[in-house]
């Protein structure tokens, strides 16, 4: 069905080729699984697809891409409508009309649909994909598992024969990823749709994938079946993760596939436990109480009482739209409270300002850019360092310690997205501030610079920074939470200790948890410790 | 290819919820305003205003462009009260019932003929009621066809050869909510960074980096609109394509030319009459031979119903009926101050308009009040509030 040959493709602005010689064949009605640390390549090979690449980015290509026969050396993007759907990251850029039913509508009104024949397909897809209450919703009011069901659903109406995915699930929270990967499931098996799916998420999408290829800018651009490809990759879920630290064969690829090596773990276990991650609680540091919220006639937050104090690690999950961001915008003082009082360390996050603020409480927002106001890294720790008068160069050597050999001349733009995160994450600790919250922290990440965060959030904890992440990753709250507090429609509705919380809720529970239960271990790395104590 | 099945278009039931034709709004709203335009009488104003509001409310769609008439109330109040400030501090001589004096200033010889200050009369204050009355009427007519009037769903009705207009446009209604959402979000960062986040310099700090996020998102959205198959197929020869271009500027100018002679720039009257005719005539020409090339479809196009129609009925009745009415009821005496009198038949016939609610159907709901909704929809009215 597509066709990669010697491709071989260099953006005009760097010197180095991203993708060299590659050779892929992906045959039809297969979900193929594309993995690669950010920057290696991956969207630009989903790019090259319809030809998007090299048409809207420039840049050299050499070799043929080909999709059914159709050459993106021949026709460009818009006459690969009918044969290739894209689907990208946000699909709210993609979206050129404002109601569902349009937005489905609008392929074919491009490509001369007769009226009839549109109606029909509309109403077709509409039921495919589970939309068919949605069809007069404003598509600014969608939640954002269904914004993505709509973008997949607005492609599809032109009868695409295959559908390309850009991280379809990284911004959605467990049960909308499940619910869009779901949808996208059933059009391999009822449509024989081809569909290429990058994604970081690997614990999410590797049971759905027929073939996975691998795109790595030191070595050769492959693709294999996922057991041949985890059994070796760097990248891999957590279930992979567990299953060589335990030594297990065949590596099991799912959930489903690992319980059955579970009981012999568990015994082997029996006698260790986790480490314990709690922290006894010191000094207060943020105190919440009877705090309430309304955005217009909707109760955001209702009655939340908290006590967070110095050295906590605090996950804060939930869905899509349950209060997480609008709680951490009035911990730092953005949003005024309806009702009820917040004080982090005595003092009312409102009545801080400018310096003062920065001294008390940093929040590295969901777009860590946003935080980035200068046009290279260097100048971005200058500014910082006079915002919070830091000794010259604090912000810098803190950024060093976070990340690996960047120049300081770049970009913030051009950075990968986990040093994005981490210049915010530098800037924002310059100021030493004993709260730092952080919005979503691993949109967009990969595995290795997740472990990156994670091992940053662990030292600063140890410094007894107090730090509350919203998230809707829930092997990283596995990772470094040591508290976690589930919010629902505004309110609290669990909060406790990370083990007790996270293996009890079948949402928001990590892989090793979901293996090793009733057992109560959360993470590889706890599961590997254990075993090195046997030994 | 076997015929198309005629049904979907048609309405179940007259009450089915479904958008109005929007053209059908807009006219309703403009035979109302031009009503308002035909009197000063505040009676019948108010009713003007009273009819709308209520449609507004009955009728309205939960959409984001259905609250606009708020705005639209809140400059209505502005014309009259700036109408009668300014009589006030510049008042008229004539007039016979002195509300009360205020103190005159003396103004330079170059102002001669304007006065500040002075005896305010109550004539004219109420005259200029009544002037601010009609305007802020007409504002509220034309918010009333805004808030009932899907902005997108008008533009479904434009000609073919209109489309690439109409897409920007939409496109541009998408866009302005987001920049705003874009300010908040940079000025929300430099808060964060503890800078300023008032005045001018915070300003000029959060302008480009908006402006940068808009130029990403036009890029993006281009690219997805061309994946989308937009622009595919427009095979038009180039020649066919100039020709479609000299018609339609030498219709817009004809019209311009029409227009100015209209208005008695030129001595003979005929002669702008002459040209608007074959102004209008080109353009017509040039959309039609454009329009032959698109190879687009529509969707579901908003059709012409028995509703629409009856919806547009209900405002003629109205403005026949002031026809017929005394010009001393139309336009009450402000000098002598008098009380304004009520034609009855007039005043039925406006509130006829109001039966729009019953004859038009519900707007189907695009939102609902769930907890995602906030997020997005809620920030930006904020932010437009």
């Amino acid at each position: 069905m597509i066709k990669f040959e010697n491709v071989t493709f260099k953006y005009s602005d760097t010197n180095f080729a991203i993708l060299e010689n590659v050779n892929l064949t992906i045959p039809s009605g297969e979900l193929v699984l594309v993995v690669g640390k950010t920057g290696s390549g991956k969207s630009t090979l989903l790019g090259l697809i319809n030809g998007l690449v090299p048409n809207f980015t420039g840049g050299d290509l050499t070799g043929d891409v080909s999709v059914n026969g159709r050459s993106i050396r021949d026709f460009p993007p818009r006459d690969f409508a009918d044969l290739v759907g894209v689907v990208r990251q946000d699909p709210r850029a993609s979206f050129v009309t404002d109601l569902v039913e349009d937005e489905l509508a609008y392929g074919m009104e491009q490509l001369g649909i007769s009226p009839s024949t549109m109606r029909r397909r509309v109403e077709e897809v509409l039921d495919l994909l589970g939309l068919a209450e949605l069809r007069n919703r404003s598509l600014a009011t969608l939640s954002g598992g269904q914004r993505q069901r709509v973008a997949i659903a607005s492609v599809l109406t032109t009868n695409p024969k295959v559908l390309v995915l850009d991280e379809p699930t990284s911004a959605l929270d467990p049960s909308a990823a499940e619910e869009v990967l779901a949808a996208i499931q059933r059009l391999v098996h009822d449509l024989g749709l081809t569909v290429v799916l990058a994604e970081h998420r690997l614990e999410r999408v590797v049971q759905y994938a027929d073939r996975v290829i691998v795109v790595d800018r030191e070595a050769e651009v492959y693709a294999d079946r996922p057991a041949q490809v985890f059994a070796s990759s760097l990248l891999a879920p957590p279930v992979v993760e567990l299953g060589r630290a335990a030594g297990w064969s065949p590596l099991p690829l799912t959930v489903r596939d690992a319980r059955k090596f579970a009981d012999e773990l568990r015994t082997r276990l029996e006698k260790s436990k986790p480490r314990i991650r709690v922290n006894v609680p010191t000094k207060t540091l943020v105190n919440v109480e009877n705090l309430n919220f309304n955005y217009g006639n909707l109760r955001a937050l209702r009655h939340i009482d908290l006590n967070i104090s110095d050295g906590e690690i605090v996950a804060l999950m939930g869905r899509n739209g349950s209060g997480k961001s609008t709680l951490l915008s009035q911990l730092v003082g953005l949003l005024e409270p309806t009702s009820g009082k917040i004080s982090i360390n005595g003092k009312n996050p409102l009545t801080l300002k400018g310096k003062s603020l920065i001294e008390s409480v940093g929040l590295v927002p969901q777009e860590p850019t946003d935080l980035l106001i200068a046009d290279s890294v260097i100048n971005e720790c200058i500014a910082s360092d006079s915002d919070s008068d830091a000794v010259p160069g604090t912000t810098f050597s803190i950024f060093e310690q976070l990340t690996t050999d960047v120049s300081e001349n770049a970009h913030p733009r051009d950075l990968s997205e986990g040093e994005k995160l981490s210049l915010a994450l530098a800037v924002v600790l310059a100021a030493k501030p004993p709260l730092i919250l952080l919005d979503e922290p691993t949109r967009g990440l990969d595995y290795a610079a997740k472990r990156q965060l994670v091992s940053s959030l662990q030292k600063l904890g140890k410094k007894n920074h107090t730090i509350i992440l919203a998230t809707h990753d829930v092997e990283l709250a596995a990772e470094v939470a040591t508290r976690v507090i589930l919010l629902a429609d505004g309110e609290i509705v669990t909060d406790g200790p990370v083990n007790e919380v996270l293996s009890s809720s079948p949402m928001f529970s990590p892989q090793v948890s979901k293996v090793m239960s009733p057992a109560n271990w959360l993470t590889v790395s706890d599961v590997a410790f254990a075993l090195e104590d046997l030994r | 290819m076997p015929s198309a099945p005629r049904r979907w278009h048609k309405p179940l039931s007259l009450t089915e919820q479904r958008f109005l034709h929007s053209g059908a709004w807009w006219l309703w709203a403009i035979l109302l305003a031009a009503m308002a335009a035909g009197t000063k009488n505040p009676i019948f104003l108010l009713s003007i205003i009273s009819v709308v509001l209520l449609v507004v409310r009955f009728r309205k769609s939960d959409a984001p462009w259905s609250k606009s008439i708020k705005g639209y109330l809140f400059a209505a109040g502005f014309v009259i009260i700036f109408r009668i400030l300014l009589v006030i501090i510049t008042p008229d001589i004539f007039g016979d019932t002195l509300l009360f004096t205020l103190p005159e200033i003396d103004l330079p010889s170059f102002f001669a003929g304007v006065k500040l200050g002075g005896e305010i009369k109550a004539n004219t204050v109420f005259l200029a009621f009544q002037e601010g009355l009609r305007l802020a009427t007409i504002l509220v007519c034309i918010g009333g066809a805004q808030s009932l009037a899907s902005p997108t769903r008008m533009l479904k009705s434009i000609p073919a050869a209109l489309y690439e207009v109409g897409l920007s446009i939409t496109v541009a209604l998408t866009f302005a909510p987001q920049l705003a959402f874009d300010a908040k979000r940079v000025r929300d960062a430099q808060y964060l960074r503890g800078r300023k986040t008032t005045g001018i310099p915070a300003l000029a700090k959060t302008f480009v980096p908006v402006l940068e996020g808009a130029m990403e998102r036009a890029l993006l959205l281009a690219s997805a609109m061309d994946s989308r198959g937009y622009g595919r197929r427009i095979h038009q020869s180039t020649l066919k394509r100039k020709l479609t271009n000299i018609f339609m500027l030498g219709g817009l100018l004809g019209i311009l030319l029409g227009l100015a002679g209209l208005l008695g720039v030129f001595s003979q009257s005929k002669i702008g009459l002459l040209t608007m005719i074959i102004g209008i005539a080109l353009s017509f020409f040039a959309l039609r031979f454009a329009g032959q090339n698109a190879s687009r479809t529509k969707y579901r196009p908003d059709k012409w119903h028995i509703p629409e129609v009856l919806v547009i009925t209900t405002a003629l009745f109205g403005l026949v009926a002031m026809r017929f009415t005394e010009n001393i009821v139309l336009n009450p005496l402000s000098s002598p101050l008098s009380s304004p009198q009520i034609n009855f038949i007039t005043l039925s016939s406006i509130w006829v308009s109001v039966l729009a609610i019953t004859f038009s159907p519900k707007p189907p709901l695009t939102s609902r009040p769930a907890s995602d909704l906030f997020k997005i929809s809620n920030q930006i009215d904020r932010q437009a509030a």
